[in-house]
């Protein structure tokens, strides 16, 4: 009843939270140097490594599930880093692959363990490939 | 849904009652407990004003339109005039096409997503990317063995304010074959992930706000005990019985080897004074290939996962356990059939007696990854 009486909380509260990813913004990740990974996962190895039929696989899903953030060219934007630097595209791939499956909610960087292993050593082949910029 | 035992009525021996407005007589053919909740459903319509002899809904609200709408709308053109009820509802149009057009402009405007989540009950560890936002349709057909079939549409916006904080809203109405529809209610949902990475289990918190009322068929969750009487009550009736809710989850969720596997353990509090009822979904589902293709494509496995679901209800703190609860299964079936979008799809088999029989499930959902930085970058 409380909402039949107070006809206008309704649209309040919707609009407030349709706002308030402006002031909710995370803060910047640091960049993939400053991933912290597990010693582990550094002899996690990539088994599509340098195969370029996965690497257009990996190029299909970054589009599909990390271009609305990163940029279509991986280029990144104001807070969120590119992914075309040297330090992406020569880093370990067993760390790379822990970072994307794992993310890190402090920086922003949501984990994609939803996905099958399979199509994150996609995707960490298809970042290894992309030209630098 | 949470089923409570509550006096089944129906349109004609609410007619009885008139007669015998106290309920002490013994009416031919209805039972005395019968005859009393006929009584109290009139005194309770004489509290709201529509007690009034020969009084007739307007025909767009009987038969659902309006209530679809907003409920504080809804009954102001209940109580205006029949000029002012045009004017409402014309305001009421031209907010709905205003909507409707944002959301469009936005969706053309933004790349976008379909999700992941097969289930329509249970919860995975997984939340919303931080600034995505997420819209959903999900309508469902039942079929009860005693009662007319039902339509219930589930409205939902997701959004992912922090990869670890989801919150969302969600909008309901139903229609009921022969009775008409009615707006149900709304709820708010918020999940917090506490663990940052990923863990051989992984916890979510949930706590939802529900203000609805007893005509809610979208099946969201089971809880407590059934009473399949309920879905014979007229919808007129079960619109008027408002609740407020207080529901927590604790979500428990993994990933391995392409599968998802998840738990949850759901507790709903009725704040008027009423006892905490309890309820439980499983699910599991896969992706049905593990990696994906080089090329673009719409029907390749790696499109579709499959799964299960098992939910009901486990009765309150009075009698926690199986008996006399709802039970469903349901496999779950989801298609991404375009970046931008998914469809989900669940026939789901009501297994104890005090389930409804037979439901279809759909759902369509689509996301906006990023949403918050392009809504800020619009305002500069």
């Amino acid at each position: 009843m409380i909402m039949l009486r107070m006809p206008g909380l309704l649209p309040a509260l919707v609009l407030a939270l349709l706002l308030s990813p402006v002031s909710a913004q995370e803060t910047p990740a640091g960049g993939p140097t400053d991933w912290k990974t597990p010693a582990s996962a550094v002899e996690l190895r990539n088994p599509y490594a340098g195969t370029e039929n996965h690497g257009l696989a990996g190029k299909k899903l970054y589009q599909r599930y990390c271009s609305s953030c990163h940029g279509k060219d991986a280029g990144g934007a104001a807070r969120i880093p590119a992914l075309t630097s040297d330090k992406v595209r020569g880093a370990n791939e067993g760390r790379l692959f822990w970072y994307v499956r794992n993310g890190n909610s402090r920086a922003g960087m949501p984990g994609w363990s939803r996905l099958p292993d399979q199509q994150i050593w996609q995707l960490v082949t298809f970042l290894q490939m992309v030209p630098e910029k | 849904m949470g089923l409570r035992g509550r006096i089944p009525a129906t349109p004609t021996n609410i007619g009885i009652s008139g007669s015998d407005p106290d309920g002490t007589k013994e009416v031919a053919g209805v039972s005395p407990l019968r005859h009393a909740y006929a009584a109290r459903s009139q005194r309770d319509r004489k509290r709201v004003g529509f007690s009034e002899p020969g009084y007739r809904f307007p025909r767009s609200v009987a038969r659902g339109r309006l209530h679809a709408s907003w409920p504080p709308v809804a009954e102001l053109v209940l109580r205006s005039q029949p000029g002012e009820r045009n004017c409402m509802r014309r305001l009421s149009q031209v907010s709905a096409h205003s909507t409707v057009g944002f959301l469009l402009l936005l969706v053309a405007a933004a790349p976008a997503r379909g999700d992941e989540k097969p289930y329509f009950v249970t919860y995975d560890h997984h939340m919303e990317e931080p600034r995505a936002i997420e819209f959903a349709y999900s309508p469902s057909i039942g079929f009860p063995k005693d009662a007319g079939k039902f339509y219930s549409g589930l409205f939902e916006v997701g959004y992912g304010l922090k990869s670890w904080w989801t919150t969302e809203v969600y909008l309901a109405h139903q229609y009921t074959w022969g009775q008409g529809g009615a707006f149900t209610g709304v709820r708010w949902e918020n999940r917090f992930r506490p663990f940052q990475s990923e863990h051989w289990i992984n916890p979510v918190l949930y706590v939802e706000y529900a203000h609805i009322n007893e005509a809610d068929r979208s099946f969201r969750d089971v809880v407590g005990h059934s009473d399949p009487e309920e879905l014979e009550e007229p919808i007129d009736e079960l619109k008027q019985e408002i609740e407020n809710e207080l529901e927590l989850k604790l979500i428990v969720s993994r990933d391995h080897k392409g599968w998802n596997i998840a738990g949850n353990f759901i507790s709903e509090k009725n704040l008027s004074n009423k006892p905490w009822e309890f309820g439980y979904a499983l699910g599991f589902d896969r992706a049905l290939a593990l990696a994906a293709s080089p090329n673009p494509c719409r029907l390749c496995r790696e499109n579709f996962r499959a799964g299960a679901e098992l939910y009901g209800g486990l009765g309150d703190v009075y009698a926690f356990g199986f008996r006399d609860t709802a039970q469903y299964l349901a496999p779950v079936l989801l298609w991404r059939f375009a970046d931008s979008m998914s469809l989900r799809l669940s026939p789901t088999f009501g297994i104890t007696d005090g389930s409804v029989p037979f439901m279809m499930r759909f759902s369509v959902l689509y996301e906006i990854g990023n949403f918050g930085s392009r809504l800020r970058s619009l305002g500069k």
